[in-house]
């Protein structure tokens, strides 16, 4: 009896432990589903259908409806071009797009997302079962005009405010509609695919904002410094960054000009200069290599990698094109992001879509609040390149997005990549600010396949945001 | 369901009632069966003050040995015994000496066991005295109660029974009647909710309802108050938990036949109707009959030999009703595995649920003692018989509940550590095996290892549930609001995550609680009771209900690949809840067993 008291004791221990264990452990693979397993494909769409009948609304910042539920079903914006526009970052109740706001915040919009007394006093308001409203950061009417210039174009534009990190617009091309998505019929090729978040493109000319502002970070650093430019290429051959192209030489060249006329043997021949360890450490300031998300959405910052000492490899990765094994990629956001930096004096905000929640009682809850992403070193500095910028636009190669009224600073670029189909294609690109306090907008833009007058699009744009008068986004 | 009307808001306000009433009344039984429990091995771990055994040795019987007494103590040659007597005629388990009613006796272990007093052979339980005798073979043995021997010397003796039993709480004192108005509150709030929401199409439907729950309800309750009386050491404890589980389930059924269903858009509105009264009236039906023939089942484990003697037929049975189900079953598999035999009138049996019943049985028998090793090897024997033929099925579920429960059994009442490790490896071979044969194995645990990374076929059934589970937070999302639509095998495998989402995690948690009381009330009647059968069989069924229901808990939340089990008593299926009604009737008729009682009488 004495044996069989001690086997049932420590059994007893035994059955304490994994009840224990099984009881903490369904409340933490709930608290986990919680936060990893809001969504998911193949679910049952009648079930999704039934979920979504009375979630919240997702609105514009000004107040236009970009998905609602009405009699039990859920719908997209009444305008349908800007259903389309907004496709990929509102998503769809059938989840068939990841990465979207009905998805990710589905607890919100559900109404399962809430603290225990707040889900007591809404039970007990008779509002219990209805859905949070979300306002986003968005304009509608931004949005509907970049969708329009990016017509069948592939591509993306986003503008953000710099100075606090909410985006105004992101389009990503091609779209299509949500009720095509919900049906899964007519879907174009990429078109479920946030290009403005989540593409990774070779950033041309315009990753010459980051070398520059490497180049005034470095020890190095002369604002005199002035080189003979005698050809288009930053390096003919291993170790050699003077050798002479014989055409498209651009003459004697300083920061300035070079950034006027995109020079890339003074960009190339600078970024040598810099070395490949203060080129990493102020791309990563600019948010290069960093984890980046937009609330609960992933995203993607550039991507900076290179081989250590290469000369010929940096000096071809210090114009924006890498080339062999080093790497070197950016989303528009994170283009919009760079020139933001660049005009809020260093400081890279952490960039965000939700403006604020709106309980079922109608109080709004939840304010996104402004924070700090990233900072580069000198405040001095960083102005150097805003200068530079603004002279780029003024007087340079980026002319087209000029306002008259306005101080615009802005950089374009073009890079080769390779298409889906294997094709070498070349994107246009274009990152820019508008320097002025009422109007803190700063602007990334990829349009793929094809040489685009970029700097026009830009500042068709910028211009129509200052005409709508954005506030508090 | 949105609230449009008072009914729907009343029933979705209902889930906070519903959660408290549920967590609070198994936090309570829970904590008393434990502290029972404690208490039980307290008594049983200490030796009895101012008792004794005094007996001769030596070769020329000039050392007087003494022994202490515990409340039940045992005697015999094996190593298992609380006194080991290695002397001429003394068998293995030969004799038990234990207290009860604050009286001491003395009993033969088994029938082989030769035992007298004072001279007089010993068939039945006898009281002891001091200066008694006791032989065991050719060991003679004093038994000795120094009250009486103080008292006779004209001295007061220090301390007494009664010292000794201070702190010990006896089954009788575990207060179960605060719980079991809880759990009564819990079923007639749950049974108002469903009410209130069910929907206009199904109210001709509602009398049925009304009156298989309202007869499942009465029955409950009259046997809460007169089945004590019937049965001496009724478990209230283990009834009330098992009862709430009853409850909990027929509600949650009770949803899934009434709440959110779509009608087949080829069926008529009769047709329809008349499909799902079959369908609530199958799963009712089976509850109300189980409960029904509960005090029969009762009976027949705590009067009779019954089960001792099906022995026999349940080592045939078992096997032959996987071998039935392997060739019957054929063609008629689902989600994997061969379980069900299908019979004329569009109904299926599920015979692997019985055979489960069985091998613990068997299981018990084998293990009524610490069986040589011979006997041992012939349990393996036939045990991996039987789990071959499970693997055949294949019923990953099965093997993962009753090879734990064999473990348990073995080494609960064999104290043989070494050998179980070896149990635990040679099982861990078996699922390796398994892993590395049946694709379906694989599949499985392809899907829990990328769980939180990707969404399979594998595992989105899992991903389904705990998105289910996520939406219901600690109160849920109210009955009849949650999306079941979205889970595959909602109301049966997956049910567990439907009650996270409409009722709560609280509730979750709830049935683990019960589960939990089960086995610590049936681990205190297998230390009480003093038949190795008994004992061994109260633990095999307390621990079965424990492994399935965490077995089953575990795979719904992710916490372990899913196996296809149940959970018992909740969810949909007929054979599964006979079978359970039937084991649950045996594990408190067994916990009844009462040789005082008897000797009393």
């Amino acid at each position: 009896m004495k044996q069989l008291m001690r086997s049932l004791k420590t059994t007893l221990l035994f059955f304490l432990v994994i009840s224990l264990a099984l009881l903490a452990g369904i409340v933490l693979q709930q608290n986990k589903s919680q936060r990893l397993l809001l969504q998911s494909s193949n679910e049952n769409k009648a079930a999704l259908a039934s979920r979504y009948s009375n979630a919240g609304t997702i609105y514009s910042r000004d107040m236009t409806r970009l998905a609602y539920s009405q009699n039990g079903q859920r719908y997209y914006a009444d305008n349908p071009e800007l259903a389309r526009a907004m496709v990929q970052t509102i998503g769809d109740y059938t989840h068939n797009i990841g990465n979207t706001i009905e998805g990710a915040y589905q607890d919100r919009l559900i109404g399962t997302g809430r603290t225990f007394f707040q889900q007591v006093f809404f039970d007990f308001a008779g509002k219990g079962l209805t859905g949070d409203d979300i306002i986003l950061t968005v304009n509608s009417e931004l949005i509907l005009y970049a969708q329009q210039l990016l017509g069948d174009s592939r591509g993306s534009i986003v503008l953000l405010n710099y100075q606090t990190g909410g985006i105004i617009c992101l389009v990503s091309t091609p779209n299509t509609y949500p009720d095509n998505v919900v049906t899964w019929t007519d879907i174009p090729e990429s078109s479920l695919f946030n290009r403005s978040i989540l593409g990774g493109y070779s950033p041309g000319s315009t990753f010459k904002a980051v070398t520059g502002t490497a180049w005034t970070e470095s020890d190095l650093f002369d604002p005199n410094y002035v080189m003979y430019c005698r050809g288009q290429e930053p390096l003919l051959g291993t170790g050699s960054v003077t050798e002479d192209r014989g055409e498209g030489a651009h003459g004697e060249v300083d920061l300035q000009s070079a950034f006027q006329i995109s020079c890339n043997h003074f960009f190339g021949d600078i970024g040598v200069q810099i070395g490949s360890e203060q080129m990493l450490k102020t791309a990563e300031q600019f948010g290069f290599n960093e984890t980046l998300s937009v609330g609960r959405l992933i995203a993607k910052t550039g991507t900076y990698k290179t081989v250590p000492d290469d000369q010929f490899l940096l000096s071809w990765q210090a114009i924006g094109q890498p080339i062999d094994v080093n790497e070197l990629t950016v989303s528009p956001l994170h283009l919009a992001m760079i020139s933001g930096t660049i005009a809020n004096q260093g400081i890279m905000m952490q960039p965000y879509l939700i403006h604020n929640f709106v309980g079922p009682l109608g109080s709004n809850y939840d304010a996104t609040q402004p924070e700090t992403f990233s900072r580069i070193n000198s405040t001095a500095n960083i102005e150097l390149i805003k200068e530079d910028l603004i002279a780029t636009v003024e007087q340079g190669r980026a002319y087209g997005s000029y306002i008259q009224g306005y101080t615009i600073g802005g950089k374009t670029g073009t890079a080769e990549s390779v298409n889906d189909t294997g094709e070498l294609q070349t994107n246009s690109l274009y990152t820019g600010f508008i320097d002025n306090p009422q109007h803190p907008y700063a602007i990334g833009m990829v349009i793929e396949d094809g040489i685009y007058d970029t700097p026009a699009i830009a500042g068709a744009i910028l211009n129509k945001a200052i005409e709508l008068n954005l506030k508090d986004n | 369901m949105s609230m449009q009307n008072f009914e729907s808001y009343i029933s979705y306000l209902l889930r906070y009632p519903l959660a408290l009433l549920a967590f609070f009344l198994t936090i309570i039984l829970a904590w008393r069966s434990l502290r029972s429990l404690l208490n039980r091995f307290k008594q049983h771990s200490t030796p009895a003050h101012g008792f004794f055994l005094m007996s001769q040795a030596g070769s020329r019987g000039d050392i007087v040995e003494s022994f202490s007494l515990f409340h039940t103590t045992t005697l015999g040659s094996s190593r298992t015994s609380d006194i080991r007597l290695k002397s001429k005629g003394i068998v293995g388990r030969h004799a038990l000496i234990y207290l009860y009613d604050g009286k001491w006796f003395v009993r033969p272990a088994g029938s082989h066991a030769a035992l007298y007093l004072n001279e007089r052979k010993v068939n039945n339980p006898r009281r002891i005295k001091n200066q008694d005798l006791i032989q065991l073979g050719d060991r003679i043995m004093v038994f000795v109660d120094e009250r009486d021997s103080a008292e006779m010397a004209g001295q007061d003796f220090e301390g007494s029974i009664a010292d000794w039993q201070i702190g010990i709480v006896d089954d009788k004192s575990i207060n179960s009647g605060s719980s079991w108005f809880l759990a009564s509150l819990f079923f007639v709030l749950g049974y108002v909710a469903v009410l209130l929401i069910i929907p206009p199409e199904f109210h001709a439907l509602k009398p049925l309802y009304l009156i298989s729950l309202g007869i499942f309800f009465v029955i409950s309750q009259i046997y809460y108050f007169t089945l004590p009386i019937v049965f001496i050491n009724f478990d209230r404890a283990v009834y009330t938990s098992i009862i709430f589980i009853a409850y909990l389930g027929l509600i949650i059924q009770s949803r899934f036949a009434f709440i959110n269903r779509l009608m087949p858009t080829d069926w008529t509105v009769s047709e329809f109707l008349k499909y799902v009264a079959k369908d609530f009236s199958v799963q009712a039906g089976v509850a109300v009959i189980g409960l029904t023939i509960l005090p029969i089942i009762v009976l027949v484990a705590q009067r009779t030999r019954f089960l001792e003697k099906i022995y026999y037929l349940c080592l045939v049975l078992t096997p032959l009703m996987y071998l039935a189900t392997l060739v019957l079953g054929r063609g008629a598999e689902e989600w994997g595995a061969t379980l069900w035999i299908r019979l004329p009138g569009g109904f299926s049996i599920q015979l692997t649920e019985f055979a489960k019943f069985t091998y613990l049985i068997v299981l018990a028998f084998f293990f009524k003692i610490r069986p040589p090793l011979k006997t041992q090897l012939l349990f393996a024997a036939w045990a991996g018989f039987n789990f071959m033929l499970i693997m055949l099925l294949p019923d990953l579920g099965s093997m993962m509940i009753l090879l734990p429960v064999t473990l348990i059994v073995f080494i609960v009442m064999t104290s043989e550590y070494m050998k179980t490790a070896g149990i635990l490896f040679g099982g861990s071979l078996i699922f390796f095996i398994a892993y590395k044969l049946l694709s379906y194995v694989q599949n499985r645990l392809h899907g829990w290892l990328t769980l939180w990374t990707e969404t399979n076929a594998f595992n989105e059934q899992i991903i389904f549930g705990l998105q289910a589970i996520a939406r219901g937070g600690l109160f849920g999302r109210g009955l009849g609001v949650g999306n079941p639509n979205s889970i595959p095998l909602a109301s049966s495998d997956m049910v567990f995550a439907v009650i996270g989402e409409e009722m709560g995690i609280l509730v979750g948690m709830a049935i683990i609680l019960c589960f939990i009381i089960i086995w610590l009330r049936g681990a205190n009647s297998a230390a009480k009771v003093r038949d190795g059968f008994t004992s061994s069989l109260i633990l095999a069924l307390a621990t079965y209900f424990f492994v399935e229901s965490a077995v089953v808990i575990a795979g719904t939340t992710g916490l372990m690949p899913l196996t296809g089990a149940t959970l018992p008593m909740i969810a949909k299926g007929g054979s599964s809840m006979i079978a359970k009604w039937l084991m649950i009737g045996t594990l408190i008729g067994l916990c009844c067993r009462n040789e005082e009682g008897a000797y009393k009488k």
